[in-house]
């Protein structure tokens, strides 16, 4: 079993859907359709994303998307009353069976905690949070020697660099956008 | 029902002529608006507005698939705070990567 450093948070358990233990699962990745595939195994979380002490695991048998989420059939959830008890429930996978990140991708979970420079590399701050909106990524930095913190959008026209390596993230803000 | 298409789409004359104003100028910077019911029109493609969502103003990139939109649709009035803290398969992309 991998420990809670080595899994990912795929999705999270809405409710029960109908009366053969289907569950409406969010999901929280960028591929469900390869991680929810019939016959993947799963681990049961905690609704903070840490797995179940006991560690249970889940086969997958059956998925299709479902207006915004996808209904998620496993073999070990029978019934309706099973699939309530999962409610709010997350689904873990290992982070070396997900598809790794592309050239140019970063896990939005890295983002957090990077510190935030110009490109001259002076310092404006650190990421404290991220948003998906409609239109995108959202940034919310706290301003270095300052309380509040400002949104920054996660476009390459704003943010030219990531560098997870040395924690860093480089902005080239418009003017006005740090005020 | 529909806005008549005669009138043409609403812009705050104030917005529009700002960054009218900054494209002659080739100037980017960031525009603060209340105006949420204005349309995105094509000249505004690559500016940055601030628009106010009620409490604090959201910063708006826009670019060419907004356009026809209202600038209120991307500044939210209520920003979802409640994803988890553990590591997620979520990943953000299309920016230069070390």
């Amino acid at each position: 079993m991998p420990t809670a450093d080595e899994l990912a948070v795929v999705g999270r358990i809405r409710k029960a859907h109908g009366i053969r233990g289907e569950l409406i699962v969010e999901p929280y990745t960028n591929e469900p359709a390869a991680v929810f595939a019939a016959g993947r195994r799963l681990i049961g979380g905690l609704p903070d994303g840490r797995p179940l002490p006991q560690g249970l695991a889940l086969t997958v048998r059956r998925a299709t998307p479902h207006k915004e989420g996808w209904i998620v059939r496993v073999d070990e959830v029978a019934d309706r009353t099973a699939a309530e008890g999962w409610r709010d429930r997350t689904l873990l996978a290992p982070l070396a069976e997900l598809p790794p990140p592309g050239a140019d991708e970063v896990y939005l979970h890295d983002l957090v905690g990077l510190r935030v420079v110009r490109a001259d590399g002076t310092a404006v701050g650190e990421v404290a949070d991220y948003y998906e909106l409609p239109h995108g990524i959202m940034l919310e930095v706290r301003l270095a020697g300052r309380a509040d913190t400002v949104l920054v959008p996660y476009r390459p026209e704003i943010v030219t660099e990531v560098d997870t390596g040395a924690r860093t993230l480089t902005i080239d803000p418009p003017e006005g956008l740090l005020e | 029902m529909a806005r008549s298409v005669k009138k043409g789409p609403f812009v705050q004359d104030a917005l529009l002529d700002k960054v009218t104003a900054m494209n002659a100028r080739s100037e980017k910077r960031v525009t603060k608006t209340w105006s949420r019911a204005s349309t995105i029109l094509p000249e505004f493609v690559g500016h940055t507005f601030a628009v106010h969502n009620g409490n604090k103003f959201i910063p708006v990139y826009v670019t060419e698939n907004m356009v026809g939109h209202k600038l209120g649709e991307f500044a939210p009035t209520r920003l979802f705070r409640g994803h988890v803290a553990a590591k997620s398969d979520k990943k953000a992309g299309g920016v230069g990567k070390k």
